[in-house]
């Protein structure tokens, strides 16, 4: 048997072993380790094993991971964001759908501290969702859209999906993160507009808040959030210009926030210690699996796996589009029965080589991929953000609705990946503005 | 019987004693590369080898300490979707057999990592960058963390095996 073959029924079995409920970093581990011992031998498996954990986990590149976690679980906790919807809504409530919309707002502040969809969705879904039922909005859109907006988390940095995106393509992260910046903004764009045409053709969807607002009122809202809003633009701004390092500004953005937590005295001893238990928490599961992945690229390099797959669909002819068009499929198929990072990690063995071989920009697929895996995160059956709604939510709103009130935001989401696929400067236009 | 009960709490304290240092590691690391960037720009001295130190003992710490931890939480990831469908007695099957297979690849894990580290620690390993930093020490992070989550895999496959110590996942998962 060839190793091609070998390489195959390897990549079989671990499709298997995760579908049995096997932990997905031990079932790549399991998988890589075995594969390796039939083609090469015992020696050289157990050679892998005995490297990886540690060489993969002694990186300083990697080290931005916890950093970035860290700042957006101690924003979280101290809900120093809790603010942006109090602003975001009296700047945004005078448009037809204006707390939905004022939800999106918010969640895209909230995204420039925190690196992960979940976190997002459920800080906004702690602090909105009430507000909007309390105005007697329509339950599916009012749980709905905060599960939607939560996606933005991971398209406007920090972004833990890019980050590990850019640890295994080896793409520069500054770069990585500013091409998320123009996807994220047009994904709130684009569901807000959709909110205005869906209130607009049916006003009871979401009854108009009727209350005066004064310009003062506005601009001290504001005061509550700049702080929080300046920490994350300071810390970018840092990175982007090549002062820090993506872990220095995740450590920076950490301290300041606690920093400012502690000022403001919202930060309580179980809070601090919720954020440190899960970052290390979520630091060590992602951990698990990138290290599994990693010998699974090992093994797929040895196998010529991914090499002979890339030949392939060069071979084809087919235009990149086409193939970036049948990877969105395959990501939107994987995501319904597994976490982003998940498949992130899983999928990058795999499709990295080919995307190089078709000479594709590796920053616009990184981003593209990352909006791919954010779509997963609320398409039935196992959309995560609408389980963390859920969760919030409680017994008066059925999982249903939720699923029924995101099916409008998911139509918005298929606009902006046709956009980023057809008009790809949306992704690429700041990085190269900036090098 | 109670012998296991005995053994799953020693694990449970263990656990918890390695993620409350893993977590020590994290602030360490925040407070220490914050504090460098401080020194660096304002000061034009740096703290010597915080790359390194983050690199090779908080890092290290912060990835194998927590292990054994998230695993008696539940927190690694895996596919629940397929697992749903089957019949509780099947589910325990299955999740038997993913316990089993997780506690062997740790094991492995253990041991081998275990040999490399003793192997280090014979020729002293370290790195030159600013100092010399003796890293040898953390090689033994690796082994300590996947030892333990293969014992609390196997404490996990012991208890689907024969529903031994009559606590049930949830109350474990509180307590």
């Amino acid at each position: 048997m060839g190793d091609l073959s070998i390489a195959l029924i390897v990549c079989g079995a671990l499709i298997g072993l995760m579908l049995l409920g096997v932990n997905i970093g031990v079932a790549l581990g399991v998988s890589a380790f075995i594969g390796t011992w039939i083609i090469l031998n015992l020696d050289v498996a157990l050679g892998v094993l005995s490297g990886i954990p540690y060489d993969f986990a002694a990186s300083w590149k990697l080290s931005s991971i916890p950093m970035f976690l860290f700042m957006g679980y101690l924003c979280y906790h101290a809900k120093l964001t809790d603010g942006l919807f109090r602003a975001a809504r009296l700047w945004l409530s005078n448009l037809p759908g204006g707390l939905a919309i004022s939800s999106i707002g918010a969640a895209a502040g909230f995204s420039a501290v925190t690196g992960s969809s979940v976190a997002c969705a459920a800080a906004m879904g702690r602090i909105a969702v009430p507000e909007m039922l309390k105005s007697g909005y329509d339950k599916g859109l009012a749980s709905g859209v905060v599960a939607a907006a939560g996606t933005i988390g991971s398209l406007i940095p920090p972004s833990i999906l890019l980050l590990l995106y850019g640890i295994f393509a080896q793409v520069p992260i500054g770069q990585l993160f500013l091409g998320g910046v123009g996807p994220g903004i047009l994904t709130a764009l684009l569901y807000s507009l959709m909110i205005i045409l869906r209130v607009r053709a049916n006003p009871r969807l979401a009854p108009r808040v009727v209350e005066s607002i004064s310009w003062r009122d506005r601009f001290s809202a504001l005061v509550d959030v700049w702080p929080v809003l300046a920490i994350a633009a300071g810390v970018f701004a840092g990175l982007f210009a090549g002062l820090f390092t993506p872990t220095e500004a995740g450590a920076i953005g950490a301290s300041l926030s606690l920093i400012l937590a502690l000022a403001r005295r919202t930060l309580t001893r179980a809070g601090f210690l919720a954020a440190v238990k899960e970052t290390v928490w979520t630091t060590a599961a992602i951990f698990v699996i990138a290290i599994g992945a990693h010998m699974l690229t090992r093994f797929l390099a040895l196998a010529g796996l991914a090499d002979a797959l890339a030949g392939l669909v060069v071979d084809t002819g087919f235009h990149p589009l086409i193939v970036m068009a049948g990877m969105a499929v395959i990501y939107l198929i994987l995501g319904m029965f597994l976490d982003p990072i998940g498949i992130m990690l899983l999928t990058l063995p795999i499709f990295l080589p080919v995307v190089e071989a078709l000479d594709i920009d590796l920053i616009w697929f990184g981003v593209l991929v990352t909006k791919y895996l954010e779509i997963a995160l609320i398409t039935p059956p196992v959309g995560l953000n609408v389980f963390v709604i859920k969760g919030v939510v409680g017994k008066e709103i059925p999982t249903s609705t939720i699923f029924h009130g995101i099916l409008w935001f998911i139509v918005a989401d298929l606009g902006t990946i046709t956009l980023m696929l057809l008009i790809p400067e949306i992704v690429v236009a700041l990085p190269n503005a900036f090098w | 019987m109670r012998a296991l009960m005995a053994v799953d709490a020693i694990l449970s304290r263990t656990s918890h004693v390695l993620l409350l240092l893993s977590g020590i590691a994290l602030v360490a690391m925040m407070l220490q590369v914050s504090a460098d960037v401080v020194a660096k720009y304002l000061f034009h001295s740096p703290i010597k080898s915080t790359l390194d130190v983050v690199t090779y003992y908080y890092m290290v710490a912060l990835t194998f300490l927590p292990l054994a931890a998230v695993e008696r939480g539940g927190g690694h990831i895996a596919v629940e979707l397929l697992t749903q469908v089957f019949s509780p007695r099947w589910r325990n099957r299955l999740a038997l057999l993913s316990a089993l297979v997780s506690c062997a690849f740790f094991g492995v894990l253990g041991v081998i990592t275990l040999s490399t580290a003793i192997q280090k620690f014979h020729i002293g390993e370290y790195v030159m960058g600013t100092l010399h930093l003796q890293i040898w020490p953390s090689r033994f992070f690796v082994p300590i963390g996947f030892c333990l989550i293969a014992m609390v895999c196997l404490a996990k496959a012991l208890r689907d095996a024969f529903g031994l110590f009559g606590v049930s996942q949830e109350d474990e998962r509180n307590g």
